[in-house]
Order: structure tokens, then sequence, then C-alpha cells
């Protein structure tokens, strides 16, 4: 028993089996998740289709840029799901491998761009994390490795194809066992890769816009003593991308992350952030979160002070009369 | 031109009925947390001023909304928020500075003074005149007038001729 035939065989089943059962299984979440809330009342409220659609009235610039960068992320996974399963060199493997599946392969050269722009958006992206410092400053090693092992087999199947290595035999014999293993290291990715709501701390204003949004209830803000507390409930999330439309500090993400304990995983909502509330510096009452108030100081509260509506009623009463 | 509200805090009495038919005419419920309108009082209630958003030229909420929800209506000049595009961060509740947008206790959307389509409500049934109706460009005469009276009765109590006493 070899390496290659190891790899190829006995480790891609595996690998494979492990993939399908998990992806059956968190299909079957999402179903009753989405189930769920369509007999809540909730989601009747909005249809879905406007969920999804809606660029929940951003600023002109942000609807746009979250447009492309929606749909480029939706170019970018639908080509790596479309050029694996159509790709006329996969198919007869099905048959080499005992299952009597066939269907019809895309040509080639579409096969080709697809993967070159799969490759491209997936370099993009990678870059975009490494050179956009915010971005960067949000990122962590998950991030990248998700990028790198998703464009690998990408790469190595590109130059099993194309490639002419024939300066680097050693390469050259050991090309389809690398194609494959880095095929097994994205599947086995995916397996145990989650979709998740992030919210950056540093910029979440408290405003509450996202637990508005959720059509679902996964999201649920709170406020407690000083602090208000966004909770989120993962098995209760649909991914509908309503709060990172909503959201007008760009501050709620979905975000990958790689976890075998979330497969299991149907806890109470966790906090997700934690933003300090600022009270009616007369009267006591809540007025809104600290940062919305500071973002307000140097233009609208220029002493840094804020009121409840009521109090600032009263003090414009005071300024109208005349008095102190 | 575009009209506006006037108010006579000198005219209020504090008798609410505004705030009363505000709420029942936008709310079709007779709640003064849910009115456009509210009276404040001071001075252990002898002083009244109605206070309601004063549709600035140059508004705090309008420029604060991230959403950009807040616009003009072209007919009677008042601030109006598009449900659709609004977003709930109340964010021009926190910018106003005369608390003119208020948060609704039941709904929980954000409302303000819409001018009721440029019949008031509160004008109509203000027993004492303190709100008025009037162009933006003759608010300014008409406090001028109003002001005549407490002028002269300043100008009567002043010791114009201190030599006489």
């Amino acid at each position: 028993m070899d390496w290659d035939y190891l790899v190829q065989h006995p480790l891609l089943g595996l690998v494979l089996g492990v993939c399908l059962v998990s992806v059956g299984w968190r299909t079957v979440c999402l179903g009753v998740a989405l189930v769920k809330a369509v007999c809540q009342r909730d989601l009747r409220r909005q249809p879905l289709w406007r969920l999804i659609s809606s660029a929940g009235g951003s600023s002109p610039v942000t609807v746009l840029q979250k447009t492309i960068g929606g749909l480029l992320r939706y170019i970018f996974h639908a080509g790596l799901i479309v050029v694996p399963i159509w790709y006329g060199g996969h198919i007869p493997l099905w048959e080499e491998y005992g299952f009597d599946w066939y269907w019809t392969a895309l040509p080639d050269p579409w096969i080709d761009r697809l993967t070159i722009l799969v490759l491209v958006l997936a370099l993009y992206f990678g870059l975009r994390r490494i050179c956009v410092r915010d971005l960067r400053r949000r990122s962590a090693v998950p991030d990248y490795v998700v990028i790198t092992v998703t464009a690998l087999p990408f790469v190595t199947g590109y130059l099993l194809t194309h490639g002419d290595l024939r300066a680097w035999p050693v390469l050259d014999a050991q090309m389809e066992t690398l194609h494959v293993l880095t095929a097994e290291m994205m599947i086995a990715l995916a397996a145990f890769l989650f979709c998740r709501i992030r919210i950056a701390a540093d910029r979440c204003t408290g405003c509450a816009s996202c637990g508005g949004a959720c059509a679902t209830g996964a999201l649920r803000i709170a406020d407690e003593g000083s602090r208000r507390l966004i909770r989120y409930a993962a098995h209760r999330c649909i991914r509908c991308g309503s709060c990172v439309r909503i959201c007008p500090a760009s501050a709620a993400e979905l975000r990958h992350e790689i976890s075998f304990r979330r497969l299991f995983q149907f806890a109470a909502p966790q906090p997700l952030c934690s933003v300090a509330l600022h009270f009616c510096e007369q009267c006591g009452a809540l007025v809104a979160p600290q940062p919305q108030v500071a973002q307000l100081v140097p233009d609208f509260l220029p002493d840094g002070a804020s009121l409840c509506p009521k109090c600032s009623q009263r003090s414009a009463a005071r300024k109208l009369l005349g008095r102190p | 031109m575009a009209k506006n509200l006037l108010i006579y805090p000198e005219k209020c009495l504090g008798c609410r009925i505004c705030e009363m038919f505000c709420s029942l005419a936008h709310t079709d419920t007779c709640n003064p947390a849910r009115s456009r309108i509210n009276v404040i009082k001071m001075d252990m209630d002898v002083r009244c001023v109605p206070m309601v958003c004063q549709q600035c030229t140059d508004a705090a909420c309008e420029k604060a909304c991230p959403a950009h929800a807040i616009q003009r209506n072209e007919t009677t000049g008042a601030l109006e928020t598009d449900p659709e595009a609004c977003i709930g961060c109340r964010m021009c509740v926190l910018a106003c500075p005369f608390g003119g947008t208020s948060v609704d206790p039941r709904e929980g959307n954000v409302f303000r003074c819409d001018l009721c389509d440029g019949d008031p409500m509160c004008v109509e049934v203000c027993p004492y005149g303190a709100i008025s109706y009037v162009e933006e460009d003759r608010q300014g005469l008409h406090k001028k007038r109003s002001g005549v009276e407490r002028f002269l009765a300043a100008i009567e109590r002043l010791p114009l001729n201190p030599g006489s006493k």
C-alpha cells in the first residue's frame, strides 16, 4: 500500500463522507431554523426575498460597495462548487470509484476561465485582507488559512492540466497526488467551516438596528445595567445578511469560523458585543449608547452633554423664555 | 413660501388640548406620549411652552441620519422620515436639540411633527391662539407684533424722566 493509493482512495472517500454528513446535518439545522422563523410572526412581516435583496437604507456608496462585494463573493463561492463538480476530468472518476453516476460536463474552456476567476478572486480577497488596514486588524490566522486552503486545489489542478513541469521532475510526478491532497484539505475544511455573525466592538454604535432587522430572532438586544448587550443564537440564524446590510457603522459582518463544536451547539444566545450606555444628565433616563453620543459630539452636541428628548425640550423652552 | 408653526409661550395656559388632538389625529389614541407637540411647564407650572419640531433649515436630525432617511416634504416643508429607509438607530432623536423627534412608546418608530399636511390640528384646536401657522418669512413680523404690547408695558414702567420721580 503506497502513499499515492492511500491519498487517492481511502482518504478521499473518508473526507468526502465526513463532508457530506456535515453538510447534510447543517442543511437540516438550517431548514429547521428557517421553518421556525417562518412560523414565527417576525418573518411573515417581511417577505424573505425582500430581506435578502434589501440594501437596508445605507448610504449609496456603502450600498454599491456592499452590492459589488456581495456579487464577487457569490461568484467566488459558485466557482468553488461548479468547477470541481462539472469539470470534465472529474466526472469519469465517479465511475472509476464504483459509482454509477454520470452528468454532462461543462466545456473545458469555461472551466479554465472559471478556475482563473476563482484564483484571481482568492488572490484579491487575500491581498485585500492583508492590505486594507481596517480589515487586517479584524482578521485572524483562520481567515488566511481558509483563503489559502481553498485556493490550493485550484492552483494544483490548473498546474496539473496546463502546467509545464518538466523542469521539476519531482513535482511533475507528485502533482496528481498533491492535487488530491489539497482537495481533501479543502473538503475537510468545508466540513467544519461555519458562517457566523461577528460584530466589531470598536465600530458598533449600539444602535440596535441589526436586532430590528433580524427576521429570525437570532440577534437579541437587551440593556443590562449600564451596558447594551447584543446576543447571538447561531442555531436560529439563517445567514440572510440583513444585519450586515442594515448596519450603519459596517460593524456587523458574516465571517468564517473553523469549529467542531458548532455542529452540535444549540445553546442559549451568547453575547457578541456590548456597548456602554449614556444616561440623561438631568433626569437619569436612558438616552442612547455612548458611541452614538460620541459620534455627534463635534457637530451637534458641542458641550458633549446629551439630554433625553424630554429634557432637551425643557432646556430649549427655557432658552425660549430667556431663562439661564 | 413654506409655512411653519409659530409658538406664543405667553398665550399658552398649559391645557394640553393640542397634545390630545395631535395624538388623536396621528395615532387614533389620546396618549400625550405619542403626541408630536408637548407642553413644557416651568416655574411651578406657571410658564408653559408648547414645544414642537422646528423644521430647521439646517436640520441636525437630517445630517445625523446614517441611512439618509430624513427628507423634506416639498409641499409642506416638513422633515419626514421615510419608514422604508429608516433603520431605527435613533440618531435623529439624539441629535435634535429641541427634543422634536421622539420614539413612539407603542410602535417603536421615530416621529416628529408633519404639519398635518398643511392644516395643523394643534393650531385649529388651541383655545388661546398660542400656536399659529404662518409663512416662515412672516414669523419675525408676527413676533414683533405680539411683542409690541409687552414692549409698551415695559416702556411705561421705565423711569423715563428720572428728575421728576
